[in-house]
């Protein structure tokens, strides 16, 4: 006892040590705890086999990075140093941003445009700014146009065109853009530098009544060319540019906005190995109408797929995710629904959980759907256990996970 | 070396019948807390997550109090050399080198606060074994899988106390041993009449509600360099330790 006591200080720490040591390192390992696994709805993973799926579950505090290859899903999480203050990667000026090779970008203006680069310093590469002076006018009311497909990257240079509705006439060009320090901008002429013009085409036939009127809705890079997309009069138009600005071919097809339901704007998705765009379109509710369009050197672009995606539940609008790729003649989609299954009875319905799902289609057949099974409806406990009378419950996005980054290979 | 091993354990001897006493009580008064919590909870009550019902249950104050009431304990048993035997003199004579005096004090305190963390992490893991047992037994609701490990990362207040990452763990440490060394400068500043080290003493602590604050805030404003002021902490730290010992080695204390 004697012989305790004269050491009593050191064994005190040393216990205390080893307590906060061992539940420490308890809590720190169990951050490999969480549930993440690959469960088959409909087909045979097997044709998964053909590309690699990653991604991010996270929020504010951590982050589960994954891999989908040959049908076997990894998992390593990180805690983040500092949390990070967006997590849901949520665009909130969907129309008038983009990223192209990890950079954001925005695009303000009407008739003249202010193009940012890395405003918001997402990145690492130098912030820059751009001026576009324009010849085109609106000759009638003008509905609202998503600015950030306007914008294309090939190899390292940028390209713009305006998108536009059929209320604008005059001629539209394809500027390669060259981008300086914003800090160097006093007023919103002042270190205007004139951009390059590649090429220009026409809108005037927007002012005649019997022509097909002319949407620009964007511009794409594909390999070393770039894809203008647009809509004339019911048919859907790609046209073919070489970066030097010469026109050199494209492709129709017909009478694709002939169904009404086929909406406005689209968003494009690119295998940039095989030089695959995918252009995604609304079609009705949660349905998709889907044009893959493929670029080879010598042939130019060539529509080799039109897919009617429908999904069997709703989108969860809060955090809309979907992301599509197309390979070896199949579309696969990466997406989040919410679970109609779930027959509870959610006051708010911010707490009907919502489900990751891989969608694979042939044709317009469904091969194969999985789900990512995780953690994050857990997320929303005090949704789904409020009651009426609580009147109300704080959303924190931070605290919320959720799928981002999802690409596929 | 081996007077100053038998100085801090002394020193802690002196200290730990109330630190266990103090360990008793925290524990003991956040799980009844948490557990008066936990009383109203019925099937038809919201369930909520982990952390929010304990910081709810007002159990992490009980904790800042024994640290406080730990600190003021320290404060005393220095002061008590003052009063009555006057055993300060007795100090400054031993045998031994007044570093070692200085050192035996902050290491005892450093040592002592050891057993009130290992405690509150104890209390936090038994806490959550009770909400998880309440609401298994109450309800038969969602509850949320790896919960403990998600309230260590997202409570502000956990975060504070056991972080998990090393900028964290830094920044933490830098703020207990600020804390320690500072409140023990505080004393040696005033017996020695030197009040101009309050001013320091204020720096760390106007730094300290800084670190605490940024760190307390939500990510959508963004952080300071956590490394950055925990450096700043430790080189006051190391002034208070410095000039502490040299007005313990001039006897300027007694």
């Amino acid at each position: 006892m004697k012989k305790i006591k004269k050491h009593i200080a050191i064994i005190i720490f040393f216990i205390s040590l080893f307590i906060m040591i061992s539940l420490l390192t308890f809590v720190y390992v169990s951050k490999d705890h969480s549930t993440f696994y690959l469960k088959d709805h409909k087909g045979d993973r097997s044709v998964l086999n053909d590309i690699t799926v990653q991604g991010e579950l996270r929020d504010a505090y951590h982050t589960v990075h994954f891999t989908i290859e040959n049908n076997k899903v990894t998992k390593n999480t990180k805690i983040y140093s500092y949390p990070i203050s967006d997590p849901t990667n949520r665009s909130w000026f969907r129309w008038m941003e983009t990223t192209l090779d990890g950079v954001d970008y925005e695009i303000l203006g009407e008739g003249e445009f202010d193009i940012y680069r890395n405003r918001r310093k997402t990145s690492d590469v130098p912030q820059g700014w751009s001026h576009v002076k324009t010849d085109i006018h609106p000759s009638s009311a003008v509905n609202q146009v998503e600015l950030g497909l306007g914008l294309a990257q090939v190899g390292e240079s940028i390209y713009f065109t305006v998108p536009t509705t059929s209320a604008y006439v005059g001629n539209n060009h394809i500027y390669e853009i060259e981008f300086v320090d914003p800090s160097q901008r006093i007023s919103r002429t002042d270190g205007f530098t004139e951009q390059r013009v590649i090429a220009t085409y026409s809108l005037e036939q927007n002012g005649d009544s019997t022509s097909k009127t002319i949407d620009v809705l964007g511009l794409q890079g594909v390999g070393d060319h770039l894809a203008l997309i647009k809509r004339e009069g019911n048919d859907l138009v790609i046209r073919e540019f070489h970066t030097d600005g010469e026109e050199v071919g494209g492709t129709i097809l017909d009478n694709f906005f002939l169904d009404v339901e086929t909406r406005l704007p689209y968003t494009a998705y690119l295998n940039e190995a095989d030089n695959i765009i995918t252009l995604s379109f609304s079609h009705k509710r949660d349905e998709f109408k889907v044009v893959n369009i493929e670029f080879a050197h010598g042939e130019g672009f060539e529509i080799i797929d039109v897919v009617d995606v429908t999904f069997e539940g709703e989108l969860d609008e809060n955090h809309r995710l979907v992301e599509m790729f197309y390979k070896n003649n199949k579309l696969y989609v990466a997406n989040t629904l919410k679970d109609m299954t779930d027959e509870r009875n959610f006051i708010y319905s911010i707490g009907r959980p919502i489900q990751f799902f891989l969608h694979v289609y042939e044709g317009n057949e469904l091969l194969y759907q999985g789900e990512i099974v995780t953690d994050m409806n857990d997320d929303l406990i005090r949704f789904q256990t409020a009651p009426f009378s609580a009147g109300g419950v704080g959303y924190d996005y931070h605290e919320h996970r959720n799928f981002v980054h999802i690409s596929f290979k | 070396m081996k007077g100053f091993y038998r100085l801090v354990n002394i020193e802690s001897i002196k200290m730990l019948k109330v630190v266990l006493l103090l360990c008793i009580a925290s524990m003991a008064t956040q799980l009844l807390l948490l557990n008066r919590e936990l009383n109203n909870f019925t099937s038809h009550s919201m369930i909520e997550r982990f952390e929010n019902t304990y910081v709810a249950s007002g159990a992490i104050v009980i904790f800042l109090l024994s640290i406080l009431l730990f600190c003021v304990y320290f404060l005393l048993t220095i002061y008590s050399h003052y009063w009555g035997s006057k055993s300060i003199y007795t100090y400054l004579t031993l045998p031994i080198k007044r570093e070692a005096v200085y050192f035996s004090k902050l290491t005892a305190f450093l040592l002592c606060i050891m057993p009130l963390f290992a405690t509150q992490l104890m209390t936090i893991f038994i806490g959550y074994e009770l909400v998880v047992w309440k609401i298994a037994n109450v309800t038969e609701g969602p509850w949320m899988n790896n919960g403990l490990f998600l309230s260590f990362i997202r409570s502000e207040s956990l975060q504070i106390l056991f972080p998990l990452t090393l900028n964290g763990i830094v920044s933490t440490w830098s703020i207990i041993i600020a804390l320690a060394t500072g409140l023990y400068y505080g004393i040696l500043c005033e017996r020695s009449r030197q009040y101009w080290g309050f001013l320091l003493i204020i720096t760390a602590i106007v730094i300290i509600l800084y670190v605490i604050s940024d760190r307390m805030g939500s990510p959508l404003y963004g952080y300071s360099n956590w490394y950055i002021t925990s450096v700043s902490l430790f080189i006051l730290s190391s002034f208070f330790i410095w000039h502490g010992m040299k007005i313990v080695k001039r006897g300027a204390i007694a």
